[in-house]
Formats: structure tokens, C-alpha cells, sequence
């Protein structure tokens, strides 16, 4: 009899003890939940984001019960008013959608409690397998609120159907773009080659500015307002280096991104973001309707000075909106599955970016790329991230409002500062007017 | 006699049996029959079936509003560019000629319709709107016999704040309107954009409100975005 008791104490509790191991997932296929996602992922192109989306909602979303649904493809300029709208309830605003593309900066007016933490579903163990500077981009205290799905830099885009007739006439070779020195002597040269067109549209310049200082051993100090200290001479300098050749039309602050002047023949070059690749038409159409292919070459963003360069690193990634259990676990579960090592790499090639995983980072060197293009961005990636070192600049609460005022101050001050520095005028003169414009933001 | 009294009971019993599954019956029938006239036997499926049915042929003509309410914006805009063009600008017939080769011209009327398309793209939510002219910029070049002139709008389906990009036209104006060229834009339209185009200009007539026609479903060139264009086919 004892025996028996034994064995149906011990039965029962290897029973209790597998309880604990049972599933607690919060999932059920039988009663799927939908996520809605908005992303930055393609506003204007085949969307790889969406195809994968697709994939997923057809095969791991069937098996577990979630549906991932996109109700808003935008832009990441655009995509914190649009989501601080939506999280306020503005009148006609969206409902918050569940998961969204973020940037540490997009999420700050959403707070804290309103936020999935990651590490809820990610263990240590699982977050080591991502690049750690991606991760601790996305970590707010202890929180991790943005989970890293892919990262840009910034790369010298040129229309090398056009630069090689430059080339041929003036001497100037790629190799002389490798410093802005000879950027900016290239694009002084090409302004009076092209009969007084700009050499190169740059998106972000100020970003240009703030590595190049940093380049240069400074580091950049911010006000409590969001702005530079303007009192620092090291920014004044790095500043005056952009400002000359800017006064003078020899380069222009992008309309909205580089891509679209290099396609209608406006410059011969943009400075952009490594995900722009997708955004680059195949041709170069020009005002009289002429055409020629684009034949897009792809170099390493110009060094500053001979000391340590720094690669710029930004980008989204993925944010999640509080509401049940199950949609937090589902959103984790299509973030795990997106980011797993050979699909992460097939994403970020097709979008433009870097990956986040380390197995899909080292897998880079092997890999079989859709274009020419895109085989010329990554190997100007891989430059870069030999000789220069990942830099993610600090988020600053209300930086971005300025920056916005510098760029639409600076597009509309520059057309006239080219007309007076053809007419003559002292460019430094001209600069120093747009250093005073620069200060007024404070 | 003892015996032939219960048996003259039982039968009695059985016949009283009898009536009362028969009245049981009837009760029964009548009830199943009410049941049948209010559907209440009805299956689940069937009323699926039914309800999508129903659904369906909402939305059918839900479809068929918005795409006559497409169509009659296509012709107000066809006849509104029409008279801008006569009367505003004296261009008409093979006077339309003049635009070839002059791109200051061309510039100039898209720089005056610019804002009248993205009205009523707004409108009409519509996923696109065009004018196009019957003219070149260039009538040199290899495709210029086929290469056209005008705007083209495309609106982003999803929400966005700038949500209208130029997708053909010249990239000027539309910067100025506050519409970044597409990443598949281009300068001028290719007739190949729309199926049948050879068809659609020889049936070209008026009245327009006879003679338009809505393009079966097409690519736009470059981009996933499937289409169907509704065309008012007296364009000359």
C-alpha cells in the first residue's frame, strides 16, 4: 500500500513539475490576433517590408494566431508627428497602431508605461546574438523600448554616367573624393565645368558638420533647448568648411532627398542614407527630356582630417504600443522571427541597411547582391566599417524642430548667397551670414 | 366475462394511445412547419452564404459609384482643361502644335494646372489624376513620337502627411506645389502607359460622356501599384 502512495505522490508530482514547463503563451491559432503596423519601410518602392510581412502572416502567424496588418507606410521624417497625433487622439488622427518603426527620438512623448519592454520576451542570452551598439540604442534606463531591426549609415551617392565626362574634362577622379577637401574642391571645379550647377545635394548636413568635428577630436555640446553650445570654436570651424562652398551654390542642402536631383540632372552627386539606394531611378532624365542611365556609384563618406573617422549610424527600428499581453508576445514574435540571421540579411540588402543580427553581419562578405548598386553600397559599408568607427549620435529632445528650421532657412537663404557670391562678394562674408542664421536657432 | 372485460379495456387504451400520437404527430408538424416558415432550420452555412450574398452586392455597387463618380470627375476635368486650354491659353486643333519644342510653354501650363489636379485628386480620392498633352518637349528624340508631355499625381494610399508625389512632369513644378518626383518619375508619359492607347485614339469622340472608358487593370511602370484608369477619350 505504501508503495503505491509512493508512486502516486511521485506521479503526481512530476506532473505538477511538468505544468511549468507547459506553454503559457498568451497565443491561440484558433483566435488570431492582428497587429497593426505602421513602417518606414518603402514608402514609394516594393515594399521588402511588406513582402515579409506577407510571408510571415502565412506561415508562422497561421501556426501561432497573429496577423500583422500595415496601415501606414511613411517616412521617418514624418512618422513622430504622425504617431504623437495618433497617441493624443487628435481630431481625425489614426488609432495608435501596435507595432511602429521608431527612433529613440520618436518615442519620447509616448511614455514609458505605454511601451512594450523587449526584454520581457528577449533573454540576455538572445539579445547577445545582436550587435550590442544597436541594442543600447534602443535601451531607455533598463528598458529596452526599441528593438533593433536594421541600421543606416550615410554614403556618397554619384551619377557616374555624368561624372565620367566631368572626369575626362577636369582630371578629377573618384579617388580625390575621399577627404572633403577634395570634395570640396571637386564640386568648386565641376560648378564651373557645369556652367554654375551644383556639384552635390546633401541630405542632414549638419550631421556632415557634427562628424567632421568630431573627426577633428571635438566633441559637440548641446544647450538644454536642444541646440549646439555656439559659443564652441570647433563647431564654428567644421561649421564655416560646409558653409563656404554652400554660400557659393558648389553644393545644396537637399530638397528632401539627394536622389531626387540626381535623377533630373540637377547634381552630379548626393550625400544620403545608405536605405536611399531603393529611392534611385534608373535613369538620369534631363529638363530637354534626353536620357542616360544612371549607372550609380556608391564610395565611402569623405573623411575629415587625418585622425579617427566615424561612421554615422542611424535608422529605426521597432517600437510597440502597450495594450494586451498577447499582442506584446505576438509583436516579439514577429520581431524575433524578421531578425533571425539569413532573413535579416535579405531584408536589409534589399532596403539599404545594416543588419542587426551578428551571423547576418558576418554573412555580408558571401553574399549575392540584386544590383550593381547594391553591391557597390555595401562594399562602401564594408569601408567604412573597417576604417572608421560606428558612431550613434546622442538623442536630444527638440533637436530636430531646429534642424528642420536650419534646412528650410538655409534652402531658402542659399539661392540668393550664390547670386552675390557670382557677383563678387566675399563667400566668407556669405558664410559668416549663414553662421548668424545657424546661431539664431538657439 | 372477467377476461373479455380487460380485453375490451386494453383495446380501448390502445385507441386512446393512438389518437394521442397522432395529435402528437400533428402537433409536432405544425410545429416543424413554422419553424421551416421562419428559417429557423435554416444552416448556418446558408446564412453565410446569404449574408455574404448580400455584402457582396453591396459592395458591387459601392464599386460601381466610386467608379462612376471617377469617371464624372475624369470628364469635369477633361472638359475644365479643355476650356482652360481654348479659351484661358488660345491653344486648340493643330494649334496645340505650338507646345512642341517649347518648354517654357509646357512649363507654364503645368504650372497652372498643378494646383487644380491635386484638388481634385483630394476630391475624389482616387489613387492618381493626369493631364496630358498632345505634344513633346523634345521632338527629336528616339521616343518622341510616343513621348507626351502633362502631370501625372500619385497619391499614397496609406496615410502619410506629404502623401502626393509627381510621378510624370516636369520636376520643378511640382517642387514648387510641395510634390517630390517619384523614385520612377519621369519627365514625360509614354503612351504605353495605358493598355490600348492606339485603340483609345482612334475611338477618340465626343461626346466624352459616351466615349470614355475605364482601362482594364494595369501596372504603373516601375512601381507595384495596380491601377485602372479611367481615360475621357476625346483628348484632341
Amino acid at each position: 500500500m505504501k508503495k503505491i502512495v509512493t508512486i502516486l505522490c511521485l506521479s503526481l508530482i512530476f506532473l505538477l513539475g511538468l505544468t511549468g514547463c507547459m506553454d503559457n503563451s498568451k497565443l491561440d491559432p484558433d483566435k488570431p490576433v492582428t497587429l497593426s503596423v505602421w513602417h518606414i519601410y518603402g514608402e514609394q518602392t516594393d515594399s521588402p517590408m511588406n513582402d515579409l510581412i506577407d510571408e510571415f502572416n502565412s506561415t508562422v502567424g497561421e501556426e501561432k494566431g497573429i496577423v500583422l496588418k500595415v496601415t501606414n507606410m511613411t517616412t521617418t521624417p514624418d512618422i513622430k508627428d504622425q504617431l504623437d497625433s495618433a497617441f493624443e487622439g487628435a481630431p481625425g488622427a489614426p488609432e495608435m497602431p501596435d507595432l511602429f518603426s521608431a527612433r529613440p527620438d520618436t518615442i519620447l512623448d509616448i511614455r514609458e508605461e505605454n511601451l512594450v519592454d523587449f526584454q520581457d520576451y528577449f533573454t540576455p542570452d538572445d539579445l547577445e546574438e545582436y550587435v550590442p551598439e544597436f541594442v543600447k540604442d534602443g535601451m531607455f534606463d533598463d528598458h529596452l523600448f526599441v528593438f533593433p531591426v536594421s541600421r543606416s549609415t550615410r554614403a556618397l551617392f554619384i551619377n557616374a554616367s555624368q561624372f565620367e565626362r566631368f572626369s575626362k574634362a577636369t582630371g578629377v577622379t573618384y579617388q580625390d573624393l575621399n577627404t572633403w577637401e577634395g570634395f570640396f574642391d571637386a564640386s568648386e571645379k565641376y560648378y564651373k565645368w557645369s556652367d554654375g550647377q551644383a556639384f552635390c545635394a546633401i541630405d542632414y548636413p549638419i550631421q556632415s558638420i557634427e562628424y567632421d568635428m568630431i573627426a577633428r577630436g571635438n566633441v559637440p555640446e548641446y544647450t538644454a533647448d536642444g541646440w549646439y553650445d555656439i559659443s564652441d570654436k570647433a563647431l564654428k570651424k567644421s561649421f564655416m568648411r560646409f558653409a563656404k562652398p554652400l554660400a557659393k551654390g558648389h553644393i545644396v542642402v537637399s530638397d528632401k532627398y539627394a536622389n531626387t536631383q540626381i535623377m533630373t540632372g540637377e547634381v552630379l552627386a548626393g550625400v544620403g542614407s545608405s536605405a536611399s539606394i531603393n529611392y534611385y531611378n534608373d535613369e538620369i532624365i534631363y529638363p530637354n527630356n534626353t536620357k542616360e542611365p544612371m549607372n550609380l556609384k556608391v564610395l565611402p563618406l569623405p573623411k575629415s582630417g587625418t585622425g579617427m573617422q566615424y561612421m554615422p549610424v542611424t535608422g529605426t527600428g521597432f517600437a510597440a504600443y502597450k495594450t494586451t499581453d498577447q499582442k506584446a508576445e505576438a509583436a516579439a514574435v514577429f520581431l524575433r522571427w524578421l531578425t533571425q540571421g539569413k532573413r535579416n540579411l535579405d531584408f536589409v540588402v534589399e532596403a539599404g541597411y545594416m543588419p542587426v543580427h551578428n551571423s547576418a553581419f558576418d554573412a555580408i562578405e558571401d553574399y549575392d547582391f540584386p544590383s550593381p548598386a547594391h553591391e557597390a553600397l555595401f562594399d562602401a559599408i564594408k569601408t567604412m566599417k573597417k576604417e572608421y568607427k560606428p558612431l550613434i549620435r546622442p538623442e536630444v529632445k527638440g533637436y530636430y524642430d531646429k534642424v528642420e528650421i536650419l534646412y528650410e532657412g538655409l534652402k531658402e537663404r542659399c539661392p540668393d548667397l550664390k547670386k552675390r557670391a557670382d557677383a563678387g562678394e566675399d563667400p566668407k562674408d556669405l558664410a559668416e551670414e549663414l553662421w548668424d542664421f545657424f546661431c539664431s536657432l538657439q | 366475462m372477467f377476461i373479455q372485460g380487460r380485453q375490451f379495456k386494453k383495446t380501448m387504451q390502445k385507441q386512446l394511445a393512438a389518437y394521442m400520437l397522432l395529435l402528437a404527430g400533428l402537433l409536432l408538424a405544425v410545429i416543424f412547419a413554422g419553424l421551416l416558415l421562419f428559417g429557423r432550420f435554416d444552416t448556418a452555412k446558408q446564412t453565410t452564404y446569404e449574408s455574404l450574398n448580400f455584402q457582396m452586392k453591396i459592395f458591387e455597387k459601392e464599386v460601381d459609384a466610386y467608379f462612376n463618380s471617377l469617371a464624372a470627375g475624369s470628364l469635369d476635368l477633361s472638359r475644365y482643361v479643355t476650356d482652360f486650354l481654348e479659351q484661358g491659353q488660345n491653344i486648340s486643333g493643330k494649334n496645340f502644335e505650338s507646345l512642341n519644342n517649347n518648354p517654357k510653354k509646357l512649363e507654364k501650363l503645368q504650372s497652372a494646372l498643378i494646383g487644380v489636379l491635386e484638388e481634385r485628386l483630394k476630391q475624389h480620392n482616387a489613387s492618381g489624376i493626369f493631364v496630358m498633352f498632345d505634344a513633346t518637349v523634345n521632338s527629336v528624340t528616339d521616343d518622341a513620337k510616343t513621348s507626351k508631355s502633362g502631370l501625372y499625381l500619385q497619391q499614397n494610399r496609406f496615410l502619410s502627411n506629404q502623401d502626393i508625389s509627381l510621378y510624370r512632369g516636369i520636376s520643378s513644378v511640382g517642387k514648387k506645389q510641395g510634390m517630390m518626383p517619384h523614385r520612377k518619375w519621369r519627365l514625360e508619359f509614354q503612351t504605353s502607359i495605358f493598355p490600348d492607347y492606339d485603340q483609345i485614339e482612334r475611338n477618340a469622340q465626343l461626346p466624352l460622356n459616351e466615349s470614355y472608358m475605364i482601362t482594364s487593370k494595369t501596372v504603373l511602370s516601375g512601381t507595384s501599384d495596380t491601377e485602372h484608369i479611367t481615360v475621357p477619350a476625346a483628348m484632341k
